[in-house]
């Protein structure tokens, strides 16, 4: 109950932690009863709370996100590191033939 | 009408792992997505390099384990991701002193709002499909603190589970809840002002 009573005052900054860690985790009973009371006044944090749930929402739709987004950042490796690749590979893949000098 | 499967799989090129390998081809398509996505989650290009290249290496000697179960592409950013998860756990855990304070700053010395916090209409745009808004996503992720994108990107984007998060990054739950906390507060202020306020 004394923890109740001072989560329920807790300011936004707590608020918005409790909603981000309830997507992580499971919330006490007194802190998801002091977020359902902040949410009937505030409503900053009643849109916080919709928008962290919409971006997770948006990432989840997609399985392939970690790849779109990987390409979507648009890196390059630097050609003379390719080349290194390439040239390893190469090498790894014909193993030249062991050559004992006669 | 509808064009025959076969012909369908066959538009796919495909380099077919297990048969003969063309290193050039296979760094040359893959390796700049490769390093993207080590990138995004070492945050040092020295290292994203490294892993890309063990990836590779990997994957040419696992070649003929490749049955074909899924793309070529998902195959080798499945084997980058072992290598990644592998150098997050053998790197010595990382304080994070100057990244514990950030992301705060919407709030007041109260812990009060110190911004308006907007409405985020339902727009159809905000999907990955979306080439814009995939780019504002990732300019927004890129602009956290190191500890808190790497958090989010953990968490979010590759599903992974708090606990296992926890023991990869060797930090507390707590701690990984303040990270990922900060790291919402900064993308949801940052897609505000970059997307949702076009």
């Amino acid at each position: 109950m004394i923890d109740f009573i001072r989560q329920l005052n807790a300011p936004c900054r707590d608020m918005t932690e409790y909603v981000s860690r309830s997507l992580d985790s499971e919330l006490t009973r007194s802190q998801r009863a002091a977020v359902q009371v902040h949410m009937l006044y505030c409503r900053a944090c009643r849109r916080y709370r919709a928008q962290v749930r919409m971006l997770r929402a948006l990432l989840a739709e997609r399985p392939d996100a970690p790849e779109i987004l990987a390409e979507a950042a648009n890196l390059h490796l630097d050609p003379a590191t390719k080349d290194r690749i390439i040239a390893l590979l190469r090498e790894r893949s014909n193993p030249p033939k062991p050559d004992n000098g006669q | 009408m509808e064009p025959a499967p076969a012909q369908r799989a066959s538009a796919e090129p495909n380099s077919a792992p297990g048969g003969a390998v063309d290193p050039q081809t296979w760094v040359q398509r893959y390796g700049d997505l490769l390093f993207g996505y080590a990138l995004l989650r070492v945050r040092d290009r020295t290292v994203a390099e490294e892993l890309v290249q063990e990836c590779f290496v990997a994957a040419l000697e696992a070649k003929d384990r490749f049955l074909g179960g899924s793309t070529e592409q998902t195959w080798l950013v499945g084997i980058l991701k072992h290598k990644l998860l592998d150098h997050l756990r053998r790197r010595s855990r990382q304080p994070a002193s100057a990244d514990q304070d950030a992301g705060l700053e919407d709030f007041d010395k109260r812990g009060l709002w110190r911004v308006r916090v907007n409405a985020w209409s339902d727009d159809p745009q905000a999907r990955l499909e979306n080439e814009a808004f995939r780019n504002a996503l990732n300019g927004c992720i890129g602009g956290l603190p190191n500890t808190h994108a790497v958090a989010f990107i953990l968490r979010e984007i590759d599903g992974m589970q708090s606990e296992e998060i926890c023991t990869l990054l060797e930090i507390s739950p707590t701690n990984l809840w303040a990270r990922l906390h900060r790291a919402r507060l900064g993308l949801r202020r940052c897609l505000e002002s970059k997307w949702f306020q076009r």
